[in-house]
Order: C-alpha cells, then structure tokens, then sequence
C-alpha cells in the first residue's frame, strides 16, 4: 500500500510536468494582441479627453456667462448641477442646449445622487450620440437615478415615441439606453453593472424599433473587442421576435443579425458582459430574472408589462441566442407564480437554481410593485418567507437585518472602517427550539471569506472578490444557510484585496438554503 | 519561464510604478495569467475569459494596479478568484456548449495541453485547494508567497496542498484503474 508520503510525490513529480506541459502549450497558444488595439484604444482616449475639455470648458462657460448659452451650436449638451448637493435628492440639473433658440435652456431637473466631487456629476450629451436630435422640447428627463461615488449616471426620459431614454456614466465613459417601460430600478442597477465604453452609441439610432430596447456599447479593453449581443423579444402575445444589435468593436459599425459570427476572437469580448451580467444579475431590481434554457445555457431577462429584454451568455453565438430567444416569451403576470417565477408555457425552462452571486429569481413583475425613482428608504420586502431590513445609519454604516419565517432573527451590521469593513453578525432564534444561531467562522464553503476565529462582534471579514461575499449561518442543530451579499461596485477607497460591503455600495442579499437555493431576494438598494 | 514572461519587464514594474504601460504589462503578463487560468478551469474558453475578465479589470484600475509592486500578482489574484465562482456554473455550460459545439465552426486550433487529464482532475478540487495547486505549481510560488497571495496562513496552504495531492491522488487513480467492484 502507498503511504502518504509516496501519493503525494507521485502527484507532486505529475504536477510540475504537467506544468511544463502547460507553458509549452501557453506559449503556443496565439495570444490576444493589445498593441495592435492600441491606434483605437488611444484614438478613443483622446476621445475622452476631448470630452472631458469639452465639458469642462462648457461648465467654464455656463458659469462665467450666469446662465448664458454657448456661442457654438455644435458644442456638447451639458448637464449642469444646481449646487452643491451632498446627499438624496442632490439637486437639478439644468439643461444647456447650445442653442439659444431652444425653450429648454436653463430648464432644471431633479438630480438624485451622492456626487464625489462638488462639481459633478455632470452630464454631457454629444450630439453625435443621436440624443439631442430627439426634439428637445417632448424629451422628459426625469433626473439622474444613481450617482455613486461620481462613477455613474443615469438620466432617463421619455422621447416623442414614449421610449424611455436612459444614459449612463461610468466613469467618462456612457452608454445609451433605449426602450420602452424601463424600470428606473432595473436600469439603474444595469447601469452600476455595466462597464462599458459607450463607443457604440452613434448606434443608438438601431434603438428606434417600436416596443424596443436596444443596448450597445463597446469599449477599448486590452485584449477585447467589445461586443455586446442583445436579443429584443417582442411584446406580450406576439410571437416573439429577435432583434439583434451588433457592434463591431474593430469598425464601431452595427453588424447585421444575418452575419454571423464565428467562434473566434471576438468570442471573449463576450465576457465582458458576462462580468456585468454577474453585477447586473445580483443588482436586479425586481423585473429581473435570471432564466437558463434547456441545454444550460444563461441568460438574464428583464421583463416588464409586455416587454423581454433578453441578454445572453457570453458563450453563445448569434446562432444559439436566437435559438435560446425563441424558446423564450415574455412571461405574463398571470404566468408568475407567488414567488415571481415564471410558469406555464411561457416559463423559462429552469435546470438549476442560480449560483450565490447570480440574480434572486424574478419577483413580480407588475409596475405596482416596481420601487418608483425616488431615493430608497429602507428594506424593499419581496419575500414573505424573508423579511430584511436595511438600515443606513451613514454611507459607511449599514445593518441588514430580518427574520426568517421560523428561523432565526439575524442582524448584521457593516460598518466600513479604514479600507475595511467590519462585519458583526447578531443571530437569535426567537423560538428557542431552533437552537443557537452564528455565523459559521470555520466554513471553507466560500473561501473568498474568511472570519475571525473569536466569534466576538464586530468580525473582520476579508475577501477577495470585490463584488461578493457570503456568510455561512449555522444552527447549533446543523441547520446552514448562506447570505450572500453584493455590492454594486467597489469602494473607492479599497483596494482590490480589501472589501466592498460599505453601506453605500451593498446593494443585494440573497439568503440561500442548505441545497443553495435562494430564499427570496433581497434588494436592499434598488 | 513563460514565453512572453520576461522577470526583467516585472522588475521594472514595480520600478516605475504607475508609468508602466499597459500594453506592456498584457504583453509581458498574459500567458503565465493564462496557464494559471486554464489550470483553475481546465478549459481554454473558461481561461480565456477569466484572464480577460481580469485584464479588462486592471485596465480600468490601471491607475492604481500600475502603482502595485507586482500588478500581475494582482490580475492572477483577480483570476483565481473569479474562477472560483464561475466554476460553478461551468459544469453545465460545458455540457451544454458541448451539444451546440457540433454546430459551431472550429476556428481555431488549441494547442494540446501535456496531461490535460491531470489540469481536468485539478479543475475538481474544492476551490482553495484548487487555487493552491495552481499557485505552487503553475504560478511557482511558494508556500509563503502562497500565503500571502491566498491572505491565509503557510500551514493552511500546506493543509490545502496536502489534501489536494492526495484527492488528486485519488481522482487520477481511479481514472486510471477505473471503478473498483
């Protein structure tokens, strides 16, 4: 019999010939080629800085002329704030078309939001983009949803078609919304998950497709050529319709559905969106679902009154996406069971439950039951069988707690603390007969976490994933449960080994049952 | 050493900081972050993304990523842990890409990987002693850089490399030997 000692040498010796064998193979492998991205990489940064002068030589201007308009009408669109807003609601916002004919000017518009800086956030719409064609004058924006840490906006309104409009900033970068019904929530946590460039916007103009959404975007990753694969289904009993929009990263021109697209290169750009569809997924507002098809493949949609907006795996191409789009219609309220899940003909075939830093599973779906655009205020209860509350008592300071219909009453409360955020997990079983609750510090379940050993509140919690964690729950009975608990975005002033659950930024729980199936969603920042 | 991995473009990373161009840093980095990858995954796809994913990442915090002493250290840390949850929805979309993959045209020829049996045994392992084999092995670290990079103790990383050679051990045993009766 071997000893230990032996069928570890054994795999030791294997392991380091197979990894020789695997840089021999690494360094056969054709490699992905940034410099050659380079020429529009740059081409798009000097871009950027163009639009970054542009605004802030416009902002320069509004504010020496007192509310004048610019000289030039093919000057940017700027979205300027009134005041200096600290917290919801943080101002308006006041529109300067750069034309001096335009009724619109100086129009103020709410603004909600938590800008970084005293002069932003600033929202600037190029011409180029498409916006500013719309006729001014029947465009109702609405105010910017979301503005976290200055890295994102989002300002919707309706065009003369009734689409809903909605831009979002990240960073200097925008992407461009178009469709019908949107939900504020929903865009709003799409826009927090989504990080890319918007170099696709000219393209908006794809969007002008009746009971539409269209999103494109794209953006100078290394080693990307972003494309974004969007399936548009159509409206509630109609048979459903794809349309598919893509941006060609290399000519940032659309490309028509007919094209098909070979399994290459371009393949990974795809990833870019699976990263953001991890965010958007976990960020969902209640019209989102994460819905697989019959042979596994995912797929997130959003779904409202009569609208499916399908957005695909990154594993698939045109082909299986338009396969996995037909096997999808939108789901009616009348399909949805209690829960929110989709039943019926129309449901979308469900293999598996999502893994812990997927969406919750859709919840009603009826516009009644959407949170308005208002600033949130407090827990948003979508389960009965799972009533959290989130308190904000500072943007760094957050408890989550509730109860579990027969199981224990938890409260956790984060508190960001020097890059850090510490984590104090209170667990109590109102029914003494379920035993002692805690958090479990000796789980390797989630090894992205780690707890303190002393089990004495506040724990410090380490993980390395920017965008995630998990608390392991645990019964003195045996009884186990995850929380699983996202964030929207990274804290500004963590680095990427630190955490990411300040108040501010923790956007969703999911508690998980000991099988990993979610016990209704949480969405405690919408 | 890596092809594409020159130790002196490293050193000069940590040297100049954030003035470090990114090119330069994805040329000089990428492949090591590959095999790291597609010993996490077992599949160029998945290794793919994941590297992309975490370039994509750094690109963005290039700003501060770039001022790292070891920026790469950074995107191989990025890369083990979102292997760690995309490994679990990757059973079935192997499976499921496996069924579409007769329709799709094969464009491009992987290149064979020795003893992919034994990186498909690896990709089994529970994620730190996943994260583990490929650190020591692939990434050659240490124990106690292994450590650090895991942010755990040097004996955790021993009990994880021990446990993992031993399942690993069993796994390619039994794939050897097939079912015993």
């Amino acid at each position: 019999m071997i000893d230990l000692d032996d069928r570890e040498r054994t795999i030791d010796q294997r392991a380091r010939l197979a990894a020789a064998g695997l840089q021999r193979a690494v360094a056969q492998r054709p490699m992905r080629n940034v410099p050659e991205r380079t020429p529009q990489r740059y081409g798009l940064m000097i871009g950027a800085v163009c639009v970054m002068l542009l605004v802030v030589s416009g902002l320069y201007g509004i504010a020496q002329r007192d509310g004048g308009v610019a000289d030039d009408p093919d000057a940017p669109v700027v979205w300027t704030i009134g005041g200096l807003p600290s917290t919801w609601p943080v101002g308006s916002v006041r529109r300067e078309t750069g034309d001096p004919s335009n009724s619109q000017n100086g129009t103020d518009f709410a603004v909600y939001g938590t800008p970084a800086a005293p002069e932003g956030p600033v929202i600037v719409l190029d011409r180029a983009t498409g916006f500013d064609r719309q006729p001014a004058d029947r465009i109702g924006v609405q105010g910017i949803v979301e503005t976290t840490a200055g890295d994102r906006a989002l300002v919707l309104g309706d065009d003369a078609a009734g689409r809903r409009l909605a831009w979002v900033q990240i960073g200097q970068r925008w992407i461009a919304f178009v469709g019908s019904g949107v939900a504020d929530q929903s865009m709003s946590s799409f826009a927090a998950a989504l990080t890319l460039d918007p170099a696709g916007v000219p393209s908006i103009a794809a969007a002008a497709v009746p009971d539409a959404m269209t999103l494109l975007a794209s953006g100078p990753y290394p080693a990307v050529a972003p494309t974004l694969w969007v399936g548009l289904l159509g409206q509630d009993g109609v048979e459903p319709t794809v349309t598919l929009d893509f941006v060609d990263a290399a000519t940032e021109q659309g490309v028509a559905l007919s094209q098909t697209r070979t399994i290459g290169a371009d393949l990974a750009v795809l990833s870019v969106f699976v990263s953001s569809r991890q965010q958007v997924t976990v960020a969902g507002g209640p019209a989102w679902s994460v819905a697989m098809d019959e042979m596994g493949l995912r797929a997130i949609v959003w779904r409202r009154n009569d609208t499916t907006l399908l957005l695909a795996s990154s594993t698939m191409t045109a082909d299986q996406l338009v396969a996995l789009a037909d096997t999808v219609r939108p789901a009616r309220a009348d399909e949805l069971s209690e829960d929110g899940e989709a039943t019926g003909a129309t449901a979308l075939p469900e293999t598996e439950q999502p893994a812990s830093t997927d969406a919750p599973q859709g919840t009603d779906p009826s516009p009644d039951t959407l949170p308005d655009a208002s600033p949130p205020a407090g827990a948003i209860a979508v389960d009965s069988d799972f009533t959290p509350t989130r308190t904000e008592r500072s943007p760094n300071e957050v408890t989550l707690s509730g109860q579990l219909a027969g199981k224990p009453t938890f409260a956790i409360d984060f508190l960001s603390v020097a890059g850090q955020v510490q984590v104090s997990p209170h667990l109590s079983a109102t029914d003494r007969s379920l035993g002692t609750w805690y958090v479990d510090p000796t789980s390797t379940e989630q090894p992205i976490m780690t707890f303190g050993t002393d089990g004495a509140a506040p724990i410090a919690v380490v993980t390395d994933d920017p965008l995630a964690a998990s608390l392991q729950i645990v019964s003195s009975a045996g009884q186990r449960y995850t929380l699983t608990l996202t964030a929207a975005s990274a804290h500004p002033d963590i680095r990427f080994t630190g955490m990411v659950l300040s108040g501010a930024h923790l956007v969703s729980a999911t508690l998980l049952d000991a099988d990993g199936r979610p016990i209704g969603p949480v969405l405690t920042r919408p | 050493v890596f092809a594409g991995d020159d130790p002196h473009e490293v050193a000069s990373f940590a040297i100049t900081g954030a003035a470090v161009d990114f090119d330069r840093f994805y040329a000089s980095t990428a492949r090591r972050t590959l095999a790291v990858a597609y010993a996490l995954t077992g599949s160029w796809a998945d290794a793919e993304d994941l590297v992309q994913d975490a370039y994509a990442d750094a690109h963005r915090r290039w700003d501060r990523v770039g001022t790292y002493d070891d920026p790469a250290a950074w995107v191989r840390r990025a890369v083990t842990n979102r292997s760690a949850s995309r490994w679990r929805r990757l059973g079935r979309e192997v499976r499921a890409l496996t069924r579409v993959s007769a329709r799709a045209a094969r464009t491009t020829s992987e290149p064979e990987v020795q003893d992919a049996q034994f990186w498909s045994a690896v990709a089994t392992l529970p994620g730190r002693q996943r994260a583990v084999v490929v650190l020591i092995y692939v990434d050659d670290l240490s124990i106690e850089q292994a450590a650090t990079r895991l942010g755990c103790a040097e004996g955790t990383v021993k009990t994880h490399l021990s446990r993992a050679r031993l399942a690993l051990h069993a796994l390619l045993d039994d794939e050897r030997t097939g079912p015993q009766r």
